[in-house]
């Protein structure tokens, strides 16, 4: 082969791959990007949550100090649709330096995102969402499956997800049922077995929304089907009414005159906030002086303070207890309770879980400290799954699900709610720590 | 040197390549990919998720270096084959299988090739899923692939070497347009960064 030809080739066979390879960049590559830092990302629900107060409180306790060094706390607000949380966790699995997640703020948005982190192995602590559906992979574009399979084949378990809460089904309707009962008064005719008697005069209505838009039907579907085909004798015979609702489709209007037609004495309402208030304001404008003959029951997260102002006794049941915050002696449990002061709060909500999944990220971190990586938060997530430390309570979380956890009710007492019944494994006992609560038996 | 001319060597030069060591080449790079695939499978991670994220804008920088690996594995590596014919050993007296040409061998080294660019891209993917590892003081990724790393191996050599000759031969080429004898200047751009200033840039 002649000379110019060798020359020739050679240069090509050079010039080709070297080119190549000088515009390649790999994206936010560790050892070209400048004082690199691990990111844990907090989506709350917005500016002033309880999510971001108890963010920010957990980053001024030493735990989280300790780490600061070489770990960032992001706090980001929840989209408030399915498809724009499907958007933000693309992103943040697009993010070699996000160590771990924790939310998102709702369990429709969890659902929809929690697909995501799976795909890049993300460990996610979950403050917030408590539906079955949440830790579990499914079609998001077919029918929910029947909650009492999720367990089996073939819908298989996130193994990076950790739920801090109790799972919406049994222990949240474990809850609704027997506050239904306890305001019914039906505890007592279960004791002289007269459950005729009351039939006919206590009707309970179940309003379940369903809009898909907002992963509502995510957070609501297991509860109202497990409230539908519920088969406790002294509860079932007694729901005379069932009603599904998508915002996106049906009308507020609708479901207000089924109310007054089936007149219940006690209304379920299981979905978020717009729903409750828009059908509150319906009930209220077309029939004020009505308000006092209802009585609701409603999910924490389906609560705004302002639903008590309707004239209605309304009864919420919540995860939370502020008991178990109020006589916590720890430090970090001190810094918490200042930042609510800050915050002008009468007293502590739900910010302890952002602040305890901080701490317990935290933990772990420091844990993983020789080799920091994802795989190490999440093994070790799991390996220490029965005591993972918060600021005053230990949470077990198996297989991702949260143990050994109670359901308080909380109750009209003077002009606001406070705990009046808690509600573990099935039994009722009153909640001693608040005033109101002495009238309970 | 007239242009069809170039052409027409290059072309002769580049089918003297289409051989079978050729496929052993496609054959080594793809059992490193399969060996990438399988690290990444054992990290709890999976390749369906790497291709899922790739389907997704944007697409970034890595589908030029995709796009270079198949330029390379079509163009540069038969000519590699020819020119180590030429300068090591007479094809002839290649091991019979490393020199055999058969019909739809052409096709077959496309089709792996296009199978390495694909890779190649996923497999800045698969790094970026594996997220940072904070080892002591040093940080990677979590997931470091060896088809990649291999890649851009010659990225140093670009950008100490090849960089600056390409930049002096262009801007000597442009100053002396009549200059009868390209390769000439070729060769002193060359010599000049070899011997002086790239050694001055690696120290």
């Amino acid at each position: 082969m002649p000379a110019g030809r060798i020359s020739l080739a050679a240069c090509l066979i050079c010039l080709l791959p070297l080119a190549c390879c000088s515009i390649a960049e790999l994206p936010s590559d560790p050892e070209k990007v400048r004082n690199p830092k691990f990111k844990i990302e907090l989506l709350s629900g917005g500016s002033g949550s309880s999510g971001e107060l108890g963010a920010n409180a957990a980053m001024k306790t030493e735990k989280f100090k300790a780490i600061s060094a070489y770990v960032d706390l992001e706090i980001e607000t929840d989209p408030t649709s399915s498809d724009e949380a499907v958007r933000k966790a693309k992103d943040l699995r697009r993010d070699p330096s996000v160590l771990a997640v924790i939310g998102h703020s709702r369990s429709g948005t969890t659902r929809a995102a929690l697909p995501y982190y799976a795909e890049a192995a993300i460990p996610v602590l979950m403050p917030a969402a408590t539906s079955p559906y949440a830790l579990y992979a499914f079609n998001e574009s077919e029918a929910r499956p029947d909650v009492k399979r999720l367990r089996r084949d073939p819908y298989v378990r996130f193994p990076n997800a950790f739920r801090m809460l109790p799972s919406d089904v049994p222990h949240q309707v474990d809850a609704i049922r027997a506050a239904a009962k306890k305001i019914l008064g039906i505890d007592k005719f279960a004791e002289s077995k007269q459950l005729d008697t009351i039939k006919g005069a206590t009707r309970i209505m179940v309003i379940c929304e369903t809009t898909r838009r907002d992963g509502s039907d995510v957070y609501t579907k297991p509860m109202c089907d497990s409230l539908r085909e519920d088969n406790d004798p002294w509860f079932s015979p007694l729901l005379f009414a069932y009603r599904e609702i998508d915002l996106d489709t049906g009308d507020i209007w609708g479901v207000a005159t089924e109310v007054f037609a089936v007149k219940p004495k006690l209304v379920i309402l299981l979905g978020y906030p717009e729903f409750a208030r828009n059908l509150l304001e319906e009930l209220k404008e077309r029939a004020p002086k009505h308000m006092r003959d209802y009585q609701f029951i409603l999910p924490d997260a389906c609560f705004v303070p302002d639903l008590a102002d309707f004239g209605s006794e309304i009864y919420v049941t919540s995860p939370f207890n502020p008991s178990e915050s109020l006589g916590c002696k720890s430090d970090e449990a001190q810094k918490l309770r200042d930042a609510v002061m800050e915050n002008k709060q009468k007293k502590p909500t739900d910010e302890i879980f952002a602040f305890d999944a901080v701490l317990i990220l935290a933990a772990v971190v420091k844990e993983c400290e020789q080799s920091l990586n994802r795989q190490c938060i999440a093994e070790t997530l799991e390996r220490n799954h029965a005591s993972l430390a918060g600021a005053c309570q230990s949470y077990d979380i198996e297989a991702g699900e949260r143990q050994n956890a109670s359901y308080s009710v909380y109750a009209p007492c003077g002009k606001e709610l406070a705990p009046f019944w808690v509600v573990q494994k099935g039994e009722v006992r009153c909640d001693a720590n608040w005033k109101c609560s002495k009238n309970c038996k | 040197m007239p242009i069809g001319s170039v052409a027409k060597t290059v072309s002769e030069h580049w089918k003297g390549g289409i051989v079978s060591g050729l496929l052993v080449v496609d054959a080594v790079a793809l059992s490193l990919c399969l060996l990438d695939s399988a690290r990444f499978s054992s990290k709890g991670l999976s390749l369906k998720s790497a291709l899922s994220v790739l389907q997704e804008p944007p697409v970034g920088k890595s589908v030029w270096l995709g796009l270079a690996v198949l330029v390379f594995f079509v163009l540069a590596l038969p000519m590699a084959v020819a020119l180590l014919s030429a300068l090591l050993s007479p094809r002839e007296h290649w091991p019979t299988y490393l020199g055999i040409r058969a019909r739809g061998m052409l096709l077959s080294h496309l089709l792996l090739s296009g199978g390495i660019s694909l890779f190649t891209v996923t497999a800045v993917t698969m790094q970026t899923l594996s997220g940072w590892t904070k080892d002591g003081e040093v940080w990677r990724y979590s997931f470091l692939s060896f088809w990649l790393s291999l890649v851009l191996l010659g990225q140093p050599a670009y950008v100490f070497y090849l960089s600056p000759i390409i930049r002096k031969f262009l801007v000597r080429a442009v100053a002396k347009p009549k200059a009868a004898n390209v390769r000439e200047i070729a060769n002193d751009v060359t010599k000049e960064v070899l011997t002086e200033e790239g050694m001055d840039r690696a120290g």
